[in-house]
């Protein structure tokens, strides 16, 4: 259980503003293990996005280098990186993005449409996903015939239908709220306990952060001393207003 | 694999009905004008360029309009190759005493014979019909614009006043009709009545030949020219369609303006289509971005917008050509009245085939209007995605 | 009132949109321009064609002098008719005319062209006071000779010097000659008696035009002649007989206005997308509009002036575009004969233009702008 899904050596990250040069990522490094739930800190501007988009496969660094499940994605094609994508991350964001005009079954099968794979098979793997977010019942409903939190469940089912290694979340429950926000989160838990999948999220809500493993903190483009504190040390440093949970 | 986005496709075109259905009239409307108007060009330029080259218009050389001697008839007949002949000639009149310019009429006289075989169109004629042509001296067929436009009726008879001095006064009797097309507005009588009721059997405006071959064709045009160059009157021999060309040519510039109408007509249907296909692509920025998350290559997400616009586009040309389409057959059918704005169809119909040509037009027009638009999805950067769409 | 600037600003900022859109308006008005300057150019050279104291006298029967023939005798009766003027020199302005329209065989293409042929006598030149030789000299009787107007220069390729053959004859090119851009120009002259026996015509003539000292007399010669009772012809002053030649533009005007009324409802349909888009767009602006104390209708209104402005920006280019054929030559069928005429912008032409436009901007802009009254302030902002 200890084999690595996510490494980061030494990423770099520049982006040209003008004439000016601005570095986003100054070096990061970081390793994630299967299985692992890690929540990923930081205030706005502190690169935390950058990140999460060169471990997702959706930028690349300017120097260093991306292991993901033992594929270094750092020198691949754009094209190469959207095919490797399909099969090996799972994505789920705060609007939830899904296609208004499909259903949810739809969109769950949407990614799968992309492999070579049979209709019958796509059928069965999209249905199985929408049966581990608990939305069997709301096949054929479409985006906006559903609650914030239903959108949300569909979202994870399409994160999960092509059965990837890595899950990245962006936010998951920033548009929900109260109980909502909870019944993702322990959707997102029991995903991660039951299949195993690595999840990484990126947060700026305490309850949510709460939930991970591990924290990663980040801050003007560097990782602070990863393995220097306790998840409940982190969480206190991350959320200082906050009441730790028990 | 593109089959398996064809739901998306479908679907996406819901997104937005209105838009959707606006494009789609817009199309509709401009390539239902653009059916009408190439229809109507098309028919003239085939019967230009390709003509039959086996069949010969012969009328007088040097003026207009035409009269040749019925003497030069039969000798020209007569020649070796000839395989059918007709002549003729056209007498104007009006259908009352007293003139009236909207009832003013041509009628074709021909050699009764040959009615079928030298005029294409009415090879369909039906046979008893023909028989009748044929023993009735005073029969006249008549294009089906022309009953409408006249309101006769078969069995009727009528008198053309002609417009010549000193005033002739021929009885007609309608004895059938003629199928719409080239002959819509054409009233057909016999040669020999005219020549009889008129009191001119001297002569005719013109004869037309079918020689058994091209070569022939060519052969006797130059013998004729040559043989009747110094008699008097001299002859010119042309082909059917260098006689069309003739008079086509003289229309030039309108032909020449429809033309670039036409030009126009594709160039507004593909901005139309375009501005509809860009403006959907700006709205749906965000979900490309998605999309190419998920992996979908820029190939994928273009070709899905180029299936859109050529899909509205097809189905639009093909209900805008449709619905001219049943104009068309409703007007020839009678179902429709005839009026001033749908009588040209009885003369030009358009054909059903018509439809398929402007289903393949409109996706070609969709196809070149949602390039651009599709090539710029291209730009949608990936790594957009997480940071600011908020 | 909302600022236009609002708007203009708008479109500037979608300029895309906004040129792709307009461009619609464009093509179709340019166009309507064109097809519209063809019939006007072809109008004004029927309308000019006819001198107002002329009166043209046809065979009973005929309205084209193609068809046209007169005897000798008809000729002598027409004469007796009072009110026909004299030149200085006492001769009667009466010009007996023979009108063919034939074939020139044009070697190099092989192929037939048409060429108006006009047997005149020389008074004729003081009946169409229009005909003015430019180049070269008048032709001589009986030697062959013909002068040719500026249009068959053009379309003929033809040049002083030059012969060609109408019967069996070659006839010479010895003179050039204006018409003040009028049918006559599209027309050769030659002598009237020796056209006459070359084409068995001895003794006939198409039409016989006399001259008169004002449109009113031309009007009475006109009236006489109808009431004659020794002479059965169809006279009318030569401003309708041309007039009429050009009754049949009106077809190609009405077609012209039904084919750009075609394009124009799709461009319209073009304009509602773009303008359905921009409001869509703009659903938060509309709320801050209202909140700000705007009323529905201004905003209704804000939203049409925006579909008007692009129809103005895109009609503007259009008439410019349409400009380009403006004095353009070249030649037409009317009647039975061909004329050489130059596309004519007026500005009847322009204004028409112009308002179609902005009609086509006004009908497309008015259904998405009422959609904005249905715009719910607290809603959109949201």
């Amino acid at each position: 259980m200890s084999d690595v899904i996510v490494q980061v050596d030494e990423g770099f990250k520049e982006y040209s503003r003008g004439a000016e040069r601005v570095e986003v990522l100054k070096g990061v490094s970081l390793k994630i293990y299967r299985g692992e739930f890690v929540a990923l800190i930081g205030p706005s501007g502190s690169g935390k996005t950058t990140l999460l988009n060169l471990i997702a496969g959706l930028d690349q660094p300017t120097r260093g280098r991306v292991v993901i499940n033992g594929r270094d994605i750092s020198r691949m094609s754009e094209s190469e990186l959207a095919r490797w994508r399909t099969t090996a991350i799972g994505f789920v964001f705060q609007f939830y993005h899904l296609i208004p005009v499909l259903t949810a079954y739809e969109n769950v099968e949407l990614p799968l449409l992309l492999l070579n794979m049979s209709a019958s098979r796509r059928r069965k793997q999209a249905l199985n996903a929408l049966g581990l977010v608990g939305l069997s019942h709301r096949l054929t409903h479409r985006p906006g015939q559903l609650s914030g939190g239903e959108q949300q469940r569909v979202g994870i089912a399409r994160a999960l239908v092509t059965d990837p290694a890595l899950v990245v979340a962006d936010e998951p429950t920033g548009d929900l709220d109260g109980r909502k926000k909870e019944e993702i989160l322990d959707l997102l838990q029991q995903l991660q306990e039951g299949l195993n999948k690595t999840i990484l999220m990126v947060t700026h809500d305490h309850t949510a952060a709460s939930r991970a493993h591990r924290l990663l903190r980040i801050s003007d483009g560097m990782l602070l001393e990863e393995h220097a504190e306790t998840r409940e040390e982190a969480l206190a440093l991350a959320f200082p207003d906050a009441k730790l949970r028990p | 694999m593109l089959f398996k986005f064809i739901n998306l496709v479908f679907k996406s075109l819901g997104r937005n009905k209105v838009r959707t259905a606006l494009t789609g009239m817009g199309v509709i409307v401009l390539v239902a004008i653009y059916a009408i108007v190439t229809n109507v060009t098309s028919t003239v330029k085939s019967k230009i360029s390709g003509g039959d080259q086996t069949r010969l218009i012969v009328s007088e050389r040097w003026t207009m309009p035409s009269q040749i001697p019925s003497r030069y008839v039969s000798e020209i007949a007569k020649l070796p190759g000839v395989k059918n002949f007709t002549t003729w000639t056209i007498f104007v009149g009006f259908l009352d005493r007293i003139p009236q310019a909207d009832r003013q009429v041509a009628v074709l006289s021909v050699h009764p014979q040959t009615l079928r075989e030298m005029h294409g169109g009415l090879m369909d004629l039906p046979d008893e019909v023909y028989e009748e042509w044929l023993s009735t001296k005073d029969a006249v067929l008549v294009g089906p614009g022309m009953m409408k436009k006249m309101n006769w009726h078969i069995g009727q008879q009528f008198t053309v006043f002609g417009a010549r001095f000193p005033p002739v006064d021929v009885q007609y009797r309608i004895i059938g009709t003629i199928p719409g097309g080239e002959w819509a507005s054409a009233i057909f009588c016999r040669q020999d009545y005219l020549a009889d009721a008129s009191d001119n059997s001297g002569s005719v405006n013109a004869i037309l030949l079918s020689v058994e071959s091209e070569e022939r064709a060519k052969q006797l045009a130059s013998e004729l020219s040559k043989e009747y160059e110094n008699r008097q009157p001299a002859l010119k021999i042309e082909t059917e369609s260098a006689g069309v060309a003739r008079f086509a040519s003289r229309s030039t510039a309108v032909l020449q303006i429809i033309d670039a109408v036409v030009a126009i007509l594709l160039i507004d249907m593909v901005i139309i289509l375009s501005n509809s296909i860009s403006i959907s692509v700006r709205e749906r920025r965000v979900e490309m971005a998605v999309l190419k998350v998920l992996g979908f290559q820029p190939l994928h997400i273009a070709i899905m917008i180029i299936g859109e616009a050529m899909f509205v586009g097809g189905i639009a040309g093909m209900i805008g050509t449709g619905i001219v389409c049943s104009i068309s057959t409703l007007t020839l059918s009678g179902a429709i009245p005839l009026a001033k704005w749908n009588s040209f169809l009885l003369q030009f119909p358009v054909p059903w085939s018509a439809v398929l040509w402007s289903g393949l037009l409109g996706a070609g027009v969709g196809l070149t209007g949602s390039v651009f638009p599709a090539m710029a999805t291209r730009k949608v950067k990936v790594s957009d995605v997480f940071a600011r769409i908020a | 009132m909302i600022p236009v600037k609002y708007n203009a600003r708008n479109l500037v900022v979608r300029w895309k949109t906004t040129l792709m859109t307009a461009s619609g308006f464009t093509l179709v008005v340019a166009a309507l321009v064109v097809m519209l300057a063809f019939v006007e150019g072809v109008q004004q050279v029927c309308t000019t064609s006819g001198e107002p104291q002329n009166v043209i006298v046809l065979a009973k029967g005929n309205n084209d002098e193609v068809f046209s023939q007169l005897d000798t005798r008809s000729g002598r009766e027409i004469e007796r008719t009072k009110g026909i003027a004299r030149r200085g020199d006492g001769q009667m302005l009466a010009s007996r005319e023979i009108f063919l329209v034939m074939h020139r065989h044009l070697e190099s293409a092989n192929v037939f062209k048409f060429l108006q042929v006009r047997g005149v006598e020389p008074v004729a030149f003081d009946v169409h006071t229009q005909v003015k030789i430019t180049g070269g000299r008048n032709f001589r009787p009986n030697q062959s000779e013909i002068i040719i107007g500026s249009g068959v220069q053009r379309e003929h390729e033809l040049a002083i010097g030059d012969s060609m053959a109408l019967g069996r004859k070659q006839w010479k090119v010895v003179g050039i000659f204006t018409a003040n851009g009028t049918a006559f120009e599209s027309e050769v002259w030659c002598d009237q008696s020796e056209l006459a026996s070359q084409f068995r015509r001895e003794g006939v003539f198409s039409s016989m035009v006399v001259r008169t000292d004002s449109p009113a007399q031309a009007a009475e010669v006109v009236e006489r002649l109808k009431d004659s009772r020794s002479l059965v012809c169809n006279p009318m002053t030569e401003t309708e007989y041309y007039s009429k030649q050009a009754a049949q533009t009106e077809m190609i005007t009405a077609a012209a206005w039904v084919i750009a009324w075609f394009m124009g409802i799709g461009a319209i349909f073009g304009v509602m997308n773009t303008m359905f888009a921009a409001i869509g767009q703009r659903r938060k602006d509309i709320a801050v509009l209202r909140i700000l104390g705007f009323k529905p209708y201004e905003i209704l209104i804000s939203f049409l002036l925006e579909a008007i402005l692009i129809s103005i920006v895109g009609g503007f280019l259009g008439i410019m575009i349409g400009m380009v054929v403006n004095g353009f030559s070249r030649s037409t069928a009317v009647g039975s004969r061909e004329v050489e005429f130059a596309f004519k912008v007026t500005q009847t032409t322009i204004t028409f233009a112009a308002g179609f436009s902005i009609s086509m901007g006004i009908l497309g802009g008015l259904l998405p702008a009422l959609s904005v009254v249905r715009v719910q302030p607290l809603e959109a902002l949201k």
